[in-house]
């Protein structure tokens, strides 16, 4: 059906003359890091404080026991530039993926990422293991804060908030349905 | 069978029956809990609302909006008035892509469509990867949830299934076990798929993107490694601005199940390289719905599920005993607005206790909207003979002080009689007469 004839039965086109006035007092918490921390171990995230100096020694140490490490960045532990591939397919042995989060949200636990360069979008879940790199200071309170921090002409972007779960099953709550099984944020210290 | 039929069926088992009752009651504690961590709570409702209000009244502005949007994305946007035309659009775009496997993440839609059957009958595999939805697909069943497709299952019957689909070990029911051999084996549907197809949770006007949320990461696994992702929608999921997902993403998830979020919310603007991406929106009679005054609310439901998980009658009667493919209460009205002679039943699967109402993230007016179904029911003169004859009687009798009086002596007299009888109901005791009435008790006094 074209799209005119498909309005015309629903009608309503007329244009708004105001705009939706939503007035909601929200929380700000004060201790930001706390809150954001709290929160993610409540979505069975590790969050840890990392020195910037100390990064690639902190992936080291994570990732002793994997042999598949993907990002788009140089790290020199990194075993494959996701966007050399050409199939994503290909990603479903990655044991480890390194991403980069903009900003995380204190009341849930939130991390979003929204990385331009990035060209398979697959690396946020088919890993085994994610981690999330995100500046100490860039935590807002709640999702509001979070999406005017957002620009409305994004491509693509992603909230993670823990690892891929399922309750599906008589409401037992099982980690690793079918992305990430572990999500590690660090929170980089300048 | 009617609703009050197939509910007795369910409640046959008792202790299934509790077991059911309280699994659900014990989301709804979660939500409880979830919801009073939020102190602005009630004012995220009242600007879910009002969002909601806003953008119906627009509807037709805001969705020439989105399609302008999503097309300068290089999104392909596609209308269709009904289920008929929803599936065509879909199976066109698999086959010019010659996809013969597909896998799709959630979406009510689709079931509301029977888009499964559809592509099946054209030889086109369709996997269901929500676990829920799997579990369901595997059996031939239906959800009997929106949110919880299997929460009508004992881990032992899943168990079971399993081991006669996916080869299991026998008689291994944990279900991180069955959660771990599902995912294998779906991992393995999601490498060799061509096509993926979503659902839609939220459509932003503004950006002219999609939003889903999920808590396994089937949506982005799916949509991430093929080729072309279809996303499907009715024309409610449309929301004006990307601020107001801040008061959606607050309300769903906690709502729902009383998690703070879901694991992803994924926001699909565009589609990735070298990819397609296109969007169906469905009218299937929602038009219908948004010129009737009394019900057009109705379309404000985000799916939380929360209606059903607060209904007596749902956790005692269960999602199959609805005839519709959305159960509880939501699923009732939306029953009734599409054919209340048939689904009238539903209108009269509730007491109306208001537990709905107070729970809905949208302040839809679920139990006055089913009182007025029954009104309507009634009216248009499909309550059956008995009922029908049963309530003039009544309502001859209470109008009429003589009548009235003689039937309260007559009650009385009769009572240990009509408690034996009992014509109102199975499982409910007839009040005892008092001794004296009120009448006679004011007679005294004076």
């Amino acid at each position: 059906m074209n799209i005119d004839s498909f309005i015309k039965t629903i009608g309503k086109e007329s244009k708004p003359s105001l705009d939706i006035k939503i007035e909601i007092d929200f929380e700000i918490f004060e201790d930001k890091e706390k809150a954001f921390l709290h929160s993610l171990k409540n979505v069975a995230v590790e969050g840890v404080v990392v020195k910037k100096a100390k990064i690639e020694e902190k992936i080291k140490e994570l990732s002793k026991d994997y042999k598949n490490i993907a990002s788009i960045y140089p790290f020199s532990i990194r075993t494959l530039n996701s966007n050399d591939i050409k199939d994503p397919k290909e990603l479903n042995n990655v044991d480890l993926s390194i991403v980069k989060g903009k900003f995380g949200v204190c009341e849930n636990g939130a991390v979003w990422i929204e990385e331009e360069e990035n060209i398979h979008r697959a690396i946020y879940s088919i890993c085994k293991h994610l981690l999330i790199l995100l500046d100490r200071d860039s935590l807002v309170s709640t999702m509001h804060e979070a999406y005017e921090r957002i620009d409305p002409s994004l491509s693509y972007g992603i909230f993670i908030s823990g690892p891929s779960k399922t309750a599906d099953i008589e409401q037992s709550l099982v980690i690793g349905a079918h992305g990430a099984k572990f999500v590690t944020v660090f929170l980089i210290d300048e | 069978m009617n609703h009050r039929e197939r509910a007795r069926e369910f409640l046959a088992d008792r202790e299934y029956a509790k077991w059911h009752d309280e699994a659900l009651w014990f989301v709804r504690m979660k939500r409880d809990a979830a919801a009073k961590s939020v102190k602005e709570w009630e004012d995220l409702r009242e600007a879910a609302e009002k969002i909601k209000e806003h953008t119906i009244e627009h509807l037709g502005f805001y969705l020439r909006e989105f399609a302008k949007n999503a097309s300068k994305k290089g999104i392909k946007v596609h209308f269709a008035k009904d289920a008929k035309e929803h599936n065509e659009i879909v199976y066109s775009i698999l086959k010019k892509h010659r996809v013969t496997k597909v896998v799709k993440s959630k979406s009510m839609l689709t079931e509301e469509c029977e888009l499964n059957p559809f592509l099946e009958s054209r030889g086109i595999e369709v996997t269901d990867t929500d676990l829920g939805e799997r579990i369901v697909q595997l059996r031939g069943d239906r959800p009997s949830h929106i949110v919880l497709p299997a929460i009508h299952l004992k881990k032992e019957q899943i168990g079971k299934l399993f081991e006669e689909k996916l080869h299991i070990e026998k008689g291994n029911s944990d279900p991180l076990y069955l959660t771990n051999e599902a995912r294998k084996d779906l991992r393995d549907k999601f490498l060799k798929a061509q096509g993926a197809i979503t659902g839609v949770n939220f459509a932003v006007s503004e950006t002219g993107g999609i939003v889903v949320c999920t808590n396994e990461g089937n949506a982005d696994l799916g949509t991430s490694l093929a080729k072309v992702h279809i996303a499907c929608m009715g024309i409610e999921k449309l929301i004006p601005k990307l601020k107001h997902l801040g008061v959606f993403t607050r309300l769903l998830a906690r709502n729902a199940t009383g998690q703070p979020i879901t694991s992803y919310t994924t926001h699909f603007n565009s589609p990735s390289k070298d990819k397609e991406m296109h969007i169906v929106i469905v009218d299937n009679g929602r038009s219908e719905i948004l010129k009737n005054k009394e019900h057009k609310k109705a379309l404000f439901c985000i799916r939380c599920g929360a209606c059903m998980n607060t209904c007596p009658i749902y956790r005692r009667s269960g999602g199959h005993s609805y005839s519709y493919v959305i159960p509880g209460p939501i699923g009732s009205v939306l029953a009734n607005a599409r054919d209340l002679k048939n689904n009238g039943d539903l209108a009269f699967a509730s007491t109306l206790c208001g537990s709905c109402t107070n729970i809905c993230p949208v302040k839809i007016d679920l139990h006055h909207q089913l009182f007025s179904y029954r009104k309507e029911y009634v009216q248009r003169g499909y309550m059956g003979f008995k009922k029908r004859l049963s309530y003039k009687t009544a309502s001859f009798i209470l109008r009429n002080p003589f009548f009235f009086l003689a039937s309260m002596k007559g009650y009385k007299a009769f009572y240990p009689f009509l408690s034996k009888m009992n014509l109102w109901g199975e499982g409910r005791a007839l009040p005892k007469p008092a001794k004296k009435s009120f009448r006679e008790i004011y007679k005294e006094m004076e």
